[in-house]
């Protein structure tokens, strides 16, 4: 009836007043149908305040997606341009400009996208070069304008900071500013519970500028858990995995080089740092109590007259115990009795001994029985 | 009377060279032995001057006492002793040279046991009762590797205890000498472990 039609909860005690009016003459049946819209009514404000927290739910999930979609640009250093990648002007021409957050489209002075690289496949990028590079302000921030062919605006007053720029040569340089060999082992005897052992482990030998003069920080990563050094050492290893890197999008790679970038500047020791320690005849030994497979980071710095270099190596320890003779071979015998060894001349000598006595009693007999026969 | 003494002195007299020819041929028998075993330690040294490899091996291969395969060479300088090992225990391979009683190869990891006979006359394991903790023993195979061991330990215990083959250290090279003790009730336990030079 009306209870079963009424729908929504605005217009109910509306709807129950003017029930209880028509319907009073019904006395207790009135009340009946005055709770059972009261019901309904506290059933419906339920539902709206589930379906408004799924809403707000959905809504949270969904954020993050949306957020993502209006990406933001990531800038890359190389050599002395700022190259600047979004992923929603990369893939076709378009044209950009530096300005104020308030500036007018008007005055804005637009120049055209460039290729990235020379190869085939190369994104359009903004960039900062010497050209560009007086739209910065002090603090190295622009706020990037971009439009597409139409003339539509892509980017509109996006702030660039060049400190937040990927370095490619810090990415790409690590482990390579200071020319080393690691494939170099050592090897030496060692006495391990009694047996003696060959041991080899690993080093770093340093094929760089033989002048200059070296140092090292050697940080041991953690077996367990992990911490920043082998989170670096885990993007390290994901950079230098060329074939999961090829897997990645340009976006992807430009995160990933960007987690490397931070997290190794800010680990790198400083130049200063009390923590170096003199490199000797060129060679970086591997801890003498490291176990195969643990992970270390070596930091080297070089200082060759007024230049300074650090560089980081990313190693993996191999360790290796050779017994000098082969271990012990389980023989699987047995025995009850130990061998008889004594020597058996001995009874031998014993009753040669014992006869020559017994010559000596029966001749002495022999003697007294003749003298007595010739007394007789 | 008298001839019962007669026939009881020659029957004496004629157990007594009977004896005496044992006793005899016993000790010239090991001293012919002595020269013998002598003889294939020189064998086994000479192997190292032969520069040929598969002579080497071959040499290797043949070197026997009275059928017996030669394991290597037990040197004992204190008591002035150097022997061929034997590879089998029994009775008539103790008569012929120190036996390998238990173990695997000379020089292993692992308790490497000789048997030896306790002579009178003081060869074979003769004097290892005038041994001491700390004399050195050099076993040396038949590639001529030679490690020197340590006595660590000098114990008598009965016929029926093996618990001497066992290594009283994991994973170290030991060695075990057994003789006859108290006639041939006990046994002599003579134990030395690998000297481990440090480089």
């Amino acid at each position: 009836m009306h209870v079963e039609k009424c729908r929504g909860a605005t217009g109910y005690n509306r709807k129950i007043k003017k029930l209880c009016k028509n319907i009073y003459i019904f006395g207790k049946k009135c009340y009946n149908i005055r709770s059972e819209i009261l019901k309904e009514g506290e059933t419906m404000k339920k539902s709206i305040k589930i379906t408004l927290m799924l809403i707000l739910l959905i809504t949270m999930m969904v954020m993050p997606t949306f957020i993502s979609a209006n990406t933001e640009s990531k800038i890359l250093k190389k050599s002395d341009k700022y190259l600047i990648y979004n992923e929603n002007a990369m893939n076709e021409e378009f044209t950009f400009a530096f300005g104020t957050e308030n500036q007018s489209k008007e005055s804005l002075i637009f120049f055209p996208s460039a290729k990235d690289t020379n190869e085939e496949g190369a994104k359009n990028v903004a960039y900062i070069d010497d050209a560009t590079k007086g739209y910065l302000n002090e603090n190295s921030e622009a706020f990037l304008f971009v439009r597409n062919k139409e003339g539509k605006y892509i980017i509109e007053a996006e702030k660039i900071n060049l400190k937040n720029a990927i370095d490619n040569e810090v990415v790409e340089g690590t482990t390579k500013r200071i020319k080393v060999d690691t494939s170099k082992t050592e090897t030496t005897t060692k006495t391990i519970d009694g047996v003696k052992n060959e041991v080899t482990k690993g080093k770093v030998v340093i094929t760089d500028d033989a002048k200059a003069k070296y140092s090292y920080i050697l940080v041991k990563l953690p077996t367990t858990g992990e911490n920043d050094y082998s989170k670096l050492m885990n993007l390290a290893e994901k950079i230098s995995n060329k074939e999961e890197v090829e897997k990645l999008d340009l976006m992807q790679k430009l995160e990933l080089m960007e987690s490397f970038y931070t997290l190794y500047t800010a680990k790198e020791p400083k130049a200063n740092d009390s923590s170096w320690l003199p490199v000797e005849n060129l060679e970086i030994m591997q801890p003498e109590d490291s176990k195969n497979g643990e992970q270390y980071i070596v930091f080297i710095k070089s200082v060759n007259g007024e230049e300074t270099k650090i560089d980081a190596q990313f190693l993996t320890s191999y360790d290796e115990y050779s017994p000098l003779y082969e271990k012990e071979t389980v023989t699987i015998k047995e025995t009850s009795k130990l061998p008889v060894t004594f020597d058996s001349t001995t009874t031998l000598i014993v009753i040669f001994a014992i006869i020559i006595v017994a010559i000596i009693i029966v001749l002495v007999i022999r003697k007294k029985a003749s003298k007595k026969e010739e007394n007789k | 009377m008298k001839k019962i003494c007669d026939i009881i002195l020659i029957l004496l007299i004629i157990g007594a060279i009977i004896f005496g020819v044992i006793i005899g041929s016993e000790y010239i028998r090991r001293e012919k032995n002595e020269d013998k075993l002598s003889a294939v330690v020189a064998q086994i040294e000479s192997i190292n001057t032969d520069v040929n490899e598969t002579s080497k091996e071959n040499k290797q291969e043949l070197i026997k006492v009275d059928g017996y395969d030669v394991e290597g060479i037990i040197e004992i300088p204190k008591i002035n002793i150097k022997y061929p090992i034997v590879s089998t225990t029994s009775d008539e391979a103790m008569k012929v040279a120190i036996t390998k009683f238990w173990g695997t190869n000379i020089n292993d990891i692992g308790n490497y046991t000789m048997a030896g006979h306790n002579y009178k006359n003081g060869t074979m394991f003769g004097k290892t009762k005038y041994l001491e903790v700390g004399d050195k023993i050099k076993m040396t195979d038949l590639h001529l590797n030679t490690v020197e061991y340590e006595i660590f330990k000098i114990y008598t215990i009965d016929p029926d205890d093996v618990t001497c083959v066992e290594s009283v250290e994991p994973n170290t090279r030991e060695i075990t000498l057994i003789t006859c003790t108290n006639g041939h009730k006990n046994r002599l336990i003579t134990k030395a472990r690998e000297i481990i030079k440090n480089n």
